[in-house]
C-alpha cells in the first residue's frame, strides 16, 4: 500500500488498483509490470505518476495517458454514480473504485479539496476504504450517511479502473424523472 | 469478455457538465461555485484548492494546508446541446493561481519588512552586505550627517547620477533636510532633531544606520525597486518572507535545513526568475540574515527570531488556508 498526502492520493489509488489487477489476472499482457511489487517497476510507477499531477489534481485524462504510456491492459474511466447502490454492487463484483470525495466535508462539514480513496467492501452502516493519506494503517471506515453527503459533494464522481476485457453496459439515470409528476397526477386521480 | 451494468447519472444538468470537463481537464482540486444563466448558455465559475506540504525538518512533523483561490476560471456551457462551449484553458489556470499565490506571497512580504523595519526589533541591516551596497547612498550621508559633515546638493549630485534620489528619501521620513531651502543654491544636508534623538537612544552610528534603514525599507521598499531600480536586498526579503510565509502557514517556527529553505523559496517565487548569481549566493545571504538577526540558527537547522514570528502570526486568519482534516484512531 501507498502513502499519499496532497494531491498525490490519486496517483497512489491508481497504483493500488494496478497492483490488484495484476494479482487477479495475471495472465493479461502486462509487459514489465511484475508480480514482485518490491520491484523497482512499482517505485518508478509512483514517481512516473506524479509527472501527470498538477496543482489543481489530477486529471482524469492524465489517468488514461499514463496508463496507455505503461502499455498496461487497463482501462480508467470518470463516471458520475447514481447512488451507494452503484458502489455496492462495483464492489460485490470485484472492482473496487477509486472514490472522489470531499474529505474536509466528511470531517467537518465545510467544502474542501477533493480526495480519492478506494473502497474495498461495505457493511450496513459502513464503506471500508483503503486511504492513502492514512498511511500506515490504510483501512478506513467511512460511516454511510456522512459518506454518501461527502461524495454528493463531488457529484458522485468515481474512476473505475478495469481490464481491457471488462465491458460496461451503462444506464444513464436523467436528473430530472417523470415521477413527481406521476405523483402529483396520482394524487388528484 | 466480461459485461458489467452500471447505473450512471445522465450529464444533462450545466453543473455537472461542467465537472465532467473540470475532472477531466484540470482535477479534483477544482469545485464549482454557482451557475449563472445566460441568454443561450451557462456560465460556471469554478475555483481551486491547491494544497501545499509543509515540513518542519528538527521534528519531522507535516502539515497540509490548503489554500483556497476562488472563481479561478469558468466553463461555458451551450443550452442548446448542453455541452461545452468554452472553458479556461490549463495554461491560464495556472497562471491565475501562480498569480493568487503570488498576492499571498506579497501579503507576507509587505508586513514582514514593517515588522522588521521597526526600529525596536533592532535588525543589523548592515550586515546584509550586499543590500548596504545598493543603499550606500544612504548609509554614507547618514555617516556624514552624524558626524555634522553637511554636504551642499551639489556635493551630493557630482557622487553620483543617483544619490540625490536616494537621500531624498531621508528627507522624506524627516531625518534629514536642506537648511536654509532646497531652492537655495548654497543649501546644505543637515540633520534633523528626530535623526539626533534616534543617534542618542542607540548609542552610536552602527546602530542609528540599521535603524534608519529599516524605516528607509519599510516606507520605500517598493519604490526602491521600481522607480529608482535598487534589487540588491530583494534576495535577502525573499528568503525571509519564504521563511516566515512557512513558518505563518504552520503556526509556529519551523526548523529546516538551508537546500530546504532553498526550496521553499523558489516554490514561494515561482514563475518570478532568480539569478544564478543569487541562486549561489544563498548560503552566505542566509548567514547575513542570521547576522542581522532576521533567523537564527537551530544547530544545523535554519529557524526564525519568535518576536518577529509572533508580530506576523495574527495574519494566518487572513489567509485563505485551511488545514486538511487529520484522523489519529
Amino acid at each position: 500500500m501507498l502513502g499519499a498526502t496532497g494531491n498525490d492520493c490519486v496517483v497512489a489509488s491508481v497504483q493500488m488498483i494496478c497492483m490488484y489487477w495484476r494479482q487477479e489476472k495475471p495472465n493479461l499482457d502486462w509487459k514489465d509490470a511484475t508480480l514482485d511489487f518490491g520491484d523497482a517497476y512499482w517505485s518508478q510507477f509512483y514517481s512516473k505518476g506524479l509527472r501527470y499531477v498538477r496543482s489543481t489534481g489530477m486529471p482524469t485524462n492524465n489517468i488514461k495517458r499514463f496508463l496507455k504510456t505503461l502499455g498496461l491492459p487497463l482501462n480508467a474511466e470518470l463516471q458520475f454514480l447514481e447512488d451507494g447502490n452503484s458502489l455496492r454492487r462495483l464492489i460485490d463484483i470485484n472492482v473496487p473504485p477509486v472514490v472522489l470525495y470531499d474529505r474536509h466535508y466528511y470531517f467537518k462539514q465545510v467544502q474542501g479539496l477533493g480526495h480519492a480513496v478506494i473502497l474495498v467492501d461495505y457493511t450496513k452502516e459502513n464503506f471500508v476504504s483503503i486511504d492513502p493519506a492514512f498511511a500506515p494503517k490504510f483501512t478506513f471506515r467511512l460511516a454511510e450517511t456522512d459518506f454518501l453527503e461527502a461524495w454528493k459533494q463531488k457529484k458522485n464522481s468515481v474512476i473505475i479502473i478495469n481490464p481491457k476485457t471488462y465491458r460496461f453496459v451503462k444506464t444513464q439515470v436523467p436528473s430530472i424523472t417523470l415521477l413527481p409528476y406521476l405523483t402529483v397526477r396520482e394524487r388528484s386521480q | 469478455m466480461t459485461t458489467l451494468h452500471l447505473r450512471v447519472q445522465k450529464l444533462d444538468r450545466p453543473d455537472l457538465v461542467a465537472y465532467d470537463r473540470i475532472l477531466r481537464r484540470y482535477g479534483a482540486g477544482c469545485y464549482l461555485h454557482d451557475t449563472e444563466e445566460r441568454e443561450d448558455h451557462w456560465r460556471v465559475p469554478f475555483g481551486v484548492y491547491v494544497p501545499s506540504k509543509i515540513v518542519d525538518e528538527k521534528t519531522e512533523k507535516e502539515r497540509v494546508l490548503t489554500f483556497n483561490f476562488g472563481n479561478i476560471g469558468e466553463v461555458l456551457i451551450r443550452k442548446l446541446t448542453m455541452r461545452v462551449m468554452k472553458a479556461t484553458p490549463l495554461r491560464s489556470l495556472g497562471k491565475n493561481i501562480q498569480s493568487r499565490r503570488i498576492e499571498i506571497g506579497r501579503l507576507v512580504e509587505r508586513d514582514l519588512i514593517k515588522v522588521i523595519g521597526n526600529p525596536k526589533m533592532h535588525i543589523g541591516f548592515s550586515k546584509l552586505k550586499y543590500a548596504f551596497y545598493g543603499l550606500q547612498p544612504i548609509t554614507r550621508t547618514l555617516f556624514r550627517l552624524l558626524r555634522e559633515d553637511y554636504p551642499t546638493y551639489d556635493e551630493c549630485a557630482q557622487i553620483g547620477e543617483h544619490y540625490p534620489d536616494q537621500i531624498s528619501l531621508l528627507v522624506d521620513i524627516g531625518y534629514a533636510q536642506y537648511t536654509p531651502s532646497i531652492n537655495d543654491p548654497s543649501a546644505r544636508l543637515t540633520a534633523t532633531n528626530k535623526l539626533n534623538d534616534l543617534y542618542m537612544r542607540e548609542g552610536s552610528i552602527e546602530k542609528t544606520i540599521d535603524a534608519v534603514l529599516g524605516m528607509v525599507l519599510s516606507e520605500f521598499y517598493y519604490d526602491l525597486q521600481r522607480g529608482m531600480r535598487i534589487f540588491q536586498f530583494i534576495p535577502y526579503v525573499k528568503a525571509s518572507t519564504g521563511y516566515y510565509g512557512n513558518a505563518i502557514q504552520f503556526g509556529k517556527l519551523l526548523s529546516i535545513s538551508e537546500e530546504h529553505l532553498k526550496q521553499i523559496i523558489r516554490e514561494y517565487y515561482r514563475g518570478v526568475p532568480i539569478t544564478r548569481r543569487v541562486s549561489y549566493a544563498y548560503p552566505t545571504i542566509l548567514s547575513e540574515l542570521v547576522d542581522a538577526k532576521i533567523l537564527d540558527y537551530d544547530g544545523d537547522y535554519i529557524t526564525g527570531r519568535q518576536d518577529i514570528f509572533e508580530k506576523l502570526v495574527d495574519m494566518r486568519t487572513d489567509l485563505p488556508i485551511h488545514e486538511e482534516p487529520v484522523v489519529l484512531s
